[in-house]
């Protein structure tokens, strides 16, 4: 602390010696055993942790609601169906080059032959089958009218 | 010192690019916190305020842990979380008089221990007697100065800090931590005159 303010205001005069007693009260007054800075440790980063987890419950909320909002929007079921791949569309110029017209006229031709479409081949299984039925039990009772 | 504990420079790197986390902040705590809470001693002669502020200023730093922009030392800028506490401790305090007419005043306990060890050098009873008042003097005069007398006065022969260190700490130009410093001693001097012709 040697400087010019020692020099200029403290230099002969007992002032100084007054302040440096005033300074070791001040030590005197701040000493404090262990315990009470190991408590004051203690308090600062209880508190610090509190203001921690003060600020945790709005991100906590906010991160509940979107988990709790994709949820709910994957277990309940929408008008669209959850995976719809689109239709692989080919231009109509590609299909042209793709499929000559000879080939086109050979399916159109299996098409006709077949009778029923594809798709609606396990629905014509079953109508025979009825049919086939229906020819059985009417056999059956013109035989016992006889 | 080991390799756990940060440097004060480490410290501040972290603290500037605000990666400094909750250990290396109870490291910080326990490296200031007998300094924190002397100043605040000196600057409030009041333990249990000492002792809340130091937890306060800890706390405030912790949370404006962002704004600290490494201009100054880590030190400096919990010196001054610190001041500030003081400071609006101070002014809350004077706001509610009634707190004052209900609680204990400090300036009228005797500092018997460390006086004792003051006035050793002096021979008689007398001596030590003067001494003593001396030394209360200067606490009695120190809590009437104005905030900025006293924050200076008690930066500089409490807690032993440059002129640079106590303008950097307050935020002042050094010519006005010289002219609030002359005038807080101008302060205690005359106090000090006034008491010994007293007597």
């Amino acid at each position: 602390m040697a400087d010019e303010m020692d020099d200029r205001d403290l230099k002969n005069n007992d002032v100084k010696s007054t302040l440096v007693a005033w300074r070791e009260s001040v030590d005197r007054h701040a000493e404090r055993p262990d315990w009470f800075w190991a408590r004051q440790r203690a308090l600062v980063s209880s508190r610090m942790q509190q203001s921690r987890t003060r600020r945790f419950p709005t991100l906590a909320w906010a991160g509940i609601a979107a988990t709790v909002a994709v949820g709910i929007a994957l277990i309940v079921p929408g008008d669209k169906p959850a995976h719809v791949t689109p239709p692989t569309t080919t231009p109509n110029h590609e299909l042209r080059a793709q499929i000559s017209d000879h080939e086109l006229m050979q399916g159109l031709e299996e098409t006709m032959n077949s009778g029923v479409p594809d798709a609606l081949q396990p629905a014509s299984t079953l109508e025979q089958a009825m049919e086939q039925a229906n020819t059985a039990v009417t056999t059956s009772k013109v035989k016992e009218s006889r | 010192m080991a390799d756990s504990v940060l440097s004060l420079a480490e410290m501040q790197d972290k603290l500037t690019s605000s990666v400094l986390t909750a250990d290396d902040f109870d490291e910080l705590v326990r490296r200031n916190q007998k300094r924190i809470f002397r100043l605040l001693m000196a600057l409030l002669r009041d333990e249990d305020a000492a002792d809340t502020l130091t937890q306060e200023c800890f706390l405030r730093a912790y949370k404006k842990r962002a704004s600290f922009r490494g201009d100054s030392s880590v030190d400096t800028w919990v010196y001054r979380i610190a001041v500030n506490l003081a400071r609006d401790y101070q002014r809350s305090k004077r706001e509610g008089f009634w707190k004052r007419m209900f609680s204990a005043t400090p300036e009228n306990e005797e500092d018997t221990s460390v006086l004792d060890t003051v006035a050793s050098d002096h021979a008689d009873a007398e001596s030590q007697l003067l001494a003593r008042e001396e030394v209360e003097q200067v606490w009695y005069t120190v809590r009437r100065l104005s905030d900025n007398q006293r924050e200076v006065f008690v930066l500089r022969y409490a807690e032993d800090m440059s002129l640079d260190e106590i303008a950097q700490t307050l935020e002042m130009q050094i010519g006005t931590v010289k002219s609030h410093l002359n005038r807080a001693l101008t302060t205690v001097r005359k106090r000090l005159e006034e008491h010994r012709h007293g007597r």
